[in-house]
């Protein structure tokens, strides 16, 4: 059995502001030490569970956080940008279950750590319809290559975002948001502690074909993206064959998610 | 009879450098005014020829250059970036001819001053249906599909003789003699603006009695070929949907219409930067 662990930074462990993420040098270092510890918990959690083979797709920023030099040595990593997949990169390589560590919740969420879609610059993003987060769009390209989404640690609001999509989802709360840049935090073993046995617990459940279904959405796939300003989306709508919808938002269709993927983060990059 | 400026800034009067003309610079101011004069210069001689409207789109970087205290009345404006005709922004109403100003040749160009093709960083070739083309041969051809043909182009000469291989009867102004990428023999700017100001006002008058040069067209659909500096960048601009990676440094992208072309053109640019 092969997981896919794709991992971002806003919901790690202890993580509250942009500098841990890495506005500021020193506490990015600081973090994405913690990062690692909790990819690394959720690896032996997988190998626990029953897991083969876990590949590590890093997701934050540019995906050159996670310290290879500290990475449990039985897992792959995924790193550097830009890849295929973005933020679930290996996706289409044979992989069984898919699991999210340090994500966080879609942009205006109500106290949720950092909350964003993608970039600053994105409003909102629906997706045939149905509004979604970096958790959503992800999910949803893992869904067509058949991978349903078993695990999610996040503070509160991404798991309660997460559940919403996946009912019944393994999920471990490492802090809980009193406002964008506040939340009462878990101590960081203790963190770590709940997402080895979250992620054994997810690996034994979908051994046991308790979990949830892969995302899926309707093809082809039509995308009605918002940006914060008129001036992004003069920019965005030079992505090819998409539709200006009004001052700050366009809409395109793509054949598959992935291609719809490949055009969001296209769209998310003319914008700036 | 409605004339559209569109000027760049390489090609101006005086630059070699791109401390000239870049805005976070000091030197910037001085090549400023003098690129408003050079556009004032064909606005007087548009005039003079018989144009009752003249359009300037500032094509330059984020597009706001011009010192529009400075130009020459009656000439409009179009300033300020993102436009959807880019360097050509206006190109699209009801425009009789164009001219292009303070051009300057593709990446490449031997003898060229600041010679790129849009984005110096990022862009190695473009071809549009396998002509190999810089800002001139884009802008013209988008010009050509609006119908509408360039009258004058003023630049080094490496500039001059690339809009000629492509428009040979154009009317032409060297500013500069270049004999390296950063070294020209200048004209002074005085006799620039006098060669300009007369070029334009000829050229008017031969396109009012029929002696233009021809509109510059290309086949619809329209195949765009891309080589970056490097593979990275193809790596990014392949996200756009329309977009099919030939080799490590190469895109191709496929567009119905020139117009739409030049879009994806500017849009490959930016994902690569």
């Amino acid at each position: 059995m092969k997981i896919l662990i794709a991992d971002d930074m806003e919901g790690i462990s202890g993580v509250v502001d942009w500098r841990h993420v890495g506005d500021d040098p020193g506490e990015y270092a600081r973090f994405r030490h913690i990062m690692t510890g909790d990819v690394n918990a959720a690896v032996r959690g997988a190998f626990k569970g029953g897991a083969d083979e876990v590949v590590v797709s890093d997701g934050h920023g540019s995906g050159r956080n996670v310290l290879v030099e500290e990475l449990d040595r039985r897992a792959k990593l995924n790193s550097g940008s830009p890849s295929p997949f973005s933020m679930v990169s290996g996706i289409d390589q044979n992989v069984d279950a898919l699991m999210y560590v340090g994500y966080h919740a879609r942009k205006g969420t109500l106290h949720a750590i950092l909350c964003h879609t993608w970039t600053g610059s994105v409003r909102n993003v629906f997706v045939n319809g149905l509004h979604v987060g970096e958790i959503g769009l992800n999910g949803l390209v893992a869904g067509h290559f058949n991978v349903p989404l078993i695990m999610i640690s996040s503070d509160l609001a991404g798991c309660n975002e997460a559940l919403d999509l996946v009912p019944g989802l393994e999920t471990v709360a490492v802090k809980k948001a009193t406002g964008r840049f506040a939340a009462e935090v878990l101590q960081i073993e203790e963190a770590q502690a709940r997402i080895e046995a979250a992620a054994e617990k997810a690996v034994l459940r979908f051994k046991n074909g308790d979990h949830g279904a892969p995302l899926k959405t309707n093809y082809p796939v039509k995308v009605r993206l918002e940006f914060d300003s008129a001036d992004l989306a003069d920019g965005a709508a030079q992505l090819p064959g998409c539709t200006r919808v009004d001052g700050r938002t366009i809409e395109f269709t793509a054949p598959d998610m992935p291609s719809a993927h490949r055009s969001f983060r296209a769209a998310a990059t003319l914008s700036r | 009879m409605k004339i559209l400026i569109s000027t760049d800034m390489e090609g101006i009067s005086g630059v070699v450098d791109w401390t000239h003309v870049d805005s976070t610079h000091a030197e910037y101011n001085r090549f400023r005014r003098l690129m408003t004069a050079d556009v004032s210069a064909a606005v007087r001689g548009a005039i003079k020829g018989g144009a009752d409207q003249v359009v300037v789109t500032d094509a330059h970087g984020s597009k706001t250059n011009i010192l529009i205290e400075e130009l020459e009345a009656p000439a409009r404006l179009n300033s300020g970036k993102s436009g959807p005709m880019g360097m050509v922004q206006g190109i699209d109403d009801h425009v009789d001819a164009a001219f292009f100003v303070g051009y300057h040749a593709r990446n490449g160009t031997l003898n060229g001053i600041l010679s790129h093709t849009i984005s110096g960083k990022a862009i190695a070739n473009i071809w549009v249906n396998d002509l190999l083309v810089g800002e001139f041969g884009i802008n013209a051809l988008v010009a050509g599909a609006y119908d509408v043909p360039v009258l004058l182009v003023t630049s080094d000469q490496a500039g001059e003789a690339e809009a000629k291989d492509l428009v040979p009867d154009i009317t032409t102004v060297v500013t500069k003699v270049s004999t390296s990428r950063y070294s020209a023999d200048c004209l002074p700017p005085k006799r620039v603006h006098q060669m300009i100001e007369a070029a334009a006002e000829a050229a008017v008058k031969a396109f009012a009695s029929g002696k233009a040069p021809a509109v510059l067209k290309t086949v619809e659909p329209v195949v765009v070929k891309i080589e970056f500096m490097h593979s990275a960048m193809a790596d990014s601009a392949s996200l756009l949907p329309n977009a099919r990676r030939l080799e490590g440094r190469m895109i191709e992208l496929k567009a119905d219409t020139m117009p739409e072309a030049y879009r994806n053109i500017r849009a490959a640019v930016k994902m690569a930067a």
